[in-house]
């Protein structure tokens, strides 16, 4: 990843053969031409994020399906092609909705439009979109031009580290694990949450979480059937997050920012899905008081929090369009 | 000397002898110790509530003719952990070792 950040604009990636990530690579690349048929071979792996992980690998031999953890590398890769089917999908919505559907805008470029909907900011700023797999920056100027990266790598890469580093093999779970935080029931009136504070309840929990780990979602608590202690699951949720997310934090703004330099940045919007995460923003804020920078939430339109703001965006770009 | 020892209460009413020797071998299997005390006539909720609210370990078992349930100290006395009414032998043994895990604050089966 080192040298990945030395070099310049990449154009594509290409790995040796029969090894398991040349394998990888390969699967990636006939998904894709699945998908896009029109491009063919013209699919082009622009960013990889690589992260260090432990995954669970069956002793052979062994009598009760022992595992013991062993290294492993996480890939997460941006793939581009000359055209995704996106004409496809808005006919198909132009037919199914009866409403005109059109192809436009570049994703960081418009969601830079809808951040700027938050109350409070103004341009020149930097926002930082963290979705579910890509992680994109831009920087916009009061003159109109913008600075923009994608980078490989989000909320669905720490998804798939948090199933392998538990050893879950459910995805709908460690989707569950990374965006609610725990709390251990210690007794049918209280129960220890994950930063060590005891909650007390006045009517007694449900005897089906007594003793168990659960997550607490905002309509009630969701029970782990898995027995592993809450102070693991946190260490590696934890873990996945800011090996995912702040290192791409760092890695896109860096590009993004007026010669490459982080400290000429003064404040940044944080929008898309992962933003709204209940320690993510933290992190993030953690790791760039370093850098003098000021982050915080968008809250699009000021009512819609980081979400929406690609979509505002783009209402913004369409009405301004037809003005001119 | 009055000694109260550290044990699960069963309070029973003309228990089926099935029932309650599953329910300890369930107790017993998590390593807790049992009295066992027989009371008179009254409902199935109000013995397991009774059993918890005198056990030392909060954690008290009610068995009357063929049902059983388990309660613990605290809870209202219509909301029973578990009840079952002619319990099978694995729910039998189920019940007493949960109210043996309650104490262990071990998650219930």
């Amino acid at each position: 990843m080192a040298d990945l950040a030395e070099v310049g604009e990449i154009r594509d990636i290409a790995c040796e053969w029969y090894t398991n990530v040349g394998n990888m690579f390969r699967r990636i690349r006939r998904g894709m031409g699945e998908v896009d048929k029109e491009s063919g071979s013209n699919i082009c792996v622009t960013d990889i994020l690589a992260v260090d992980t432990l995954a669970p690998v069956v002793i052979s031999g062994a009598l009760a399906g022992e595992t013991c953890l062993e290294k492993a590398v996480g890939i997460a890769a941006m793939v581009r092609t000359e055209k995704l089917p996106m004409e496809e999908i808005a006919a198909r919505l132009r037919q199914e909705l009866g409403v005109r559907v059109a192809v436009a805008g570049v994703e960081a470029v418009m969601a830079s439009l809808g951040a700027l909907t938050t109350p409070g900011v103004a341009m020149p700023m930097a926002i930082l979109d963290m979705g579910g797999g890509s992680t994109d920056a831009a920087v916009l100027y009061p003159d109109g031009r913008a600075e923009l990266t994608h980078q490989a790598g989000a909320g669905e890469l720490v998804t798939m580290l948090i199933e392998i580093e538990l050893g879950l093999r459910d995805h709908g779970i460690a989707e569950q694990i990374k965006r609610y935080p725990l709390a251990k029931v210690e007794s049918l009136f209280h129960m220890r949450m994950e930063n060590g504070q005891m909650a007390f309840v006045e009517e007694s929990i449900d005897p089906r979480f007594y003793g168990r780990v659960v997550m607490l979602t905002g309509e009630g608590m969701i029970r782990l059937e898995q027995d592993i202690p809450m102070e693991k699951i946190v260490q590696v949720r934890r873990e996945a997050k800011r090996k995912v997310f702040v290192t791409n934090a760092l890695r896109a703004l860096k590009k993004v920012a007026p010669d490459h330099d982080l400290k000429r940045l003064s404040n940044v919007v944080l929008v898309g899905g992962s933003a709204e995460d209940f320690e993510i923003p933290d992190m993030l804020m953690e790791e760039f008081a370093n850098y003098r920078i000021v982050c915080g939430r968008g809250n699009i339109r000021g009512s819609e929090g980081p979400r929406n703001a690609v979509a505002t965006g783009l209402v913004l770009s369409y009405i301004g369009e037809r003005q001119w | 000397m009055v000694m109260n020892r550290p044990t699960i209460f069963i309070y029973t009413n003309q228990p089926d002898r099935a029932v309650l020797k599953e329910i300890c071998a369930g107790i017993e299997e998590e390593g807790i110790f049992f009295e066992i005390f027989e009371q008179s006539p009254g409902e199935l909720n109000h013995l397991a509530w009774q059993a918890a609210q005198d056990s030392m370990l909060g954690s008290g078992v009610g068995v009357c003719g063929m049902d059983a349930a388990f309660s613990m100290r605290g809870l209202k006395e219509k909301r029973c952990v578990e009840i079952y009414f002619n319990p099978g032998r694995e729910q039998c043994r189920r019940l007493g070792g949960n109210s043996a895990r309650a104490i262990k604050r071990q998650p219930l089966r």
